[in-house]
């Protein structure tokens, strides 16, 4: 299926999203990330069972330098 | 009998009598510091240290899937020192603050949020419309909302009425170091409002952030203007004196201003005058 993670379209066969932030190797255990699919924010606890659809648009974001 | 007031280890240590509260909760500083624009990242600490703050603000971005070795500003900011406040800086509109500070939420762990919806690129000033909309679902959602906003009595009082933690009126636009360009507008809003008042963006030095709390402002938050300095852990101590100065005299309540002299030495008993 066709997915958009931070503005970038890819092709994944993950099915859940702790399988996609996985395969793109991200570390699902550090603190401080959050993940938004079509502008809602799933909580840490719901990744696993988050199913993705064809066209999920995904945000992962953290704390960056800030004013 | 009081005691005489200088600037010793206990005043340098942040008015411990005397703590910035918001939203029920004291900090021993009043000096709010952005995390941006420093040289690097050791400075950065310096200047935290430095500046005493409490809370110290930071933005909510992508991760950098590509690059995993990019370090975040988490990697240098200890956390039980310093209280996060994530902004929602780079946000035009109510939308996407409330999204973006739910991710901080989720993130951070905090309720905390500093609500900036910017109306215009140029210059960076606050979209009220946008801001108000924002503040109000944020507050239902159980934030602490603390909104960057203009100089202006009635979205003040707006704010207030939606029930927001403090509002953070701009001395002048962000990253300006122009100073306070309406102190009148400072001091009608500190009067009129009974949350804090932190104000936020446009302070060039440390007498820019003495006056603003001369002005009565319960805290001063501001990034560039240490981080940009030549000095920035000097600006930052510099700032923090500053403060607690300004602090100081707002508190003792200073004399008002005459437009001729009053001598301050005694007037009788001089020499080579008559009487008796």
């Amino acid at each position: 299926m066709k997915l958009t993670l931070n503005g970038r379209l890819l092709e994944s066969e993950c099915e859940t999203l702790l399988a996609l932030l996985r395969e793109q190797g991200i570390d699902t255990e550090q603190r401080g990330i959050a993940v938004a699919i079509d502008d809602q924010v799933i909580t840490r606890g719901y990744w696993e069972g988050r199913a993705l659809a064809d066209g999920d648009v995904i945000e992962v974001i953290t704390a960056m330098q800030g004013g | 009998m009081s005691e005489p007031i200088h600037i010793s280890e206990r005043d340098a240590a942040g008015l411990a009598d005397d703590p910035l509260r918001l939203a029920g909760r004291a900090y021993g500083s009043r000096l709010l510091l952005g995390t941006s624009r420093y040289p690097n990242p050791q400075t950065m600490i310096e200047s935290l240290e430095a500046g005493g703050a409490c809370i110290v603000t930071v933005s909510i971005r992508r991760l950098n899937i590509a690059d995993r070795g990019a370090g975040s500003v988490l990697d240098y900011i200890d956390r039980t020192r310093y209280e996060l406040l994530p902004n929602t800086a780079g946000c035009f509109t109510a939308k996407e603050a409330v999204l973006t500070a739910q991710l901080a939420r989720e993130a951070l762990g905090t309720d905390l949020v500093k609500v900036e919806v910017i109306g215009d690129e140029d210059t960076l000033l606050p979209d009220v419309e946008q801001l108000l909309k924002a503040c109000s679902e944020l507050v239902r959602m159980g934030f602490v909302v603390l909104p960057y906003c203009n100089d202006d009595l009635i979205t003040c009082l707006k704010l207030q009425d939606l029930g927001c933690a403090a509002v953070m009126p701009l001395a002048s636009p962000i990253g300006s170091g122009m100073g306070i360009r309406n102190p009148y507008n400072l001091e009608i809003i500190r009067e009129r409002i009974t949350i804090p008042m932190i104000i936020d963006a446009g302070i060039g030095t440390a007498s820019d952030a003495a006056r603003a709390m001369e002005l009565g402002a319960d805290g001063v938050l501001l990034n560039t203007a240490v981080a940009g300095a030549h000095h920035p852990a000097e600006m930052a101590r510099a700032m923090r004196l500053a403060i607690e100065g300004g602090r100081l005299a707002y508190r003792a309540g200073r004399i008002p201003t005459r437009l001729y002299a009053t001598a301050s030495s005694p007037t009788e008993g001089m020499i080579g005058t008559s009487g008796a």
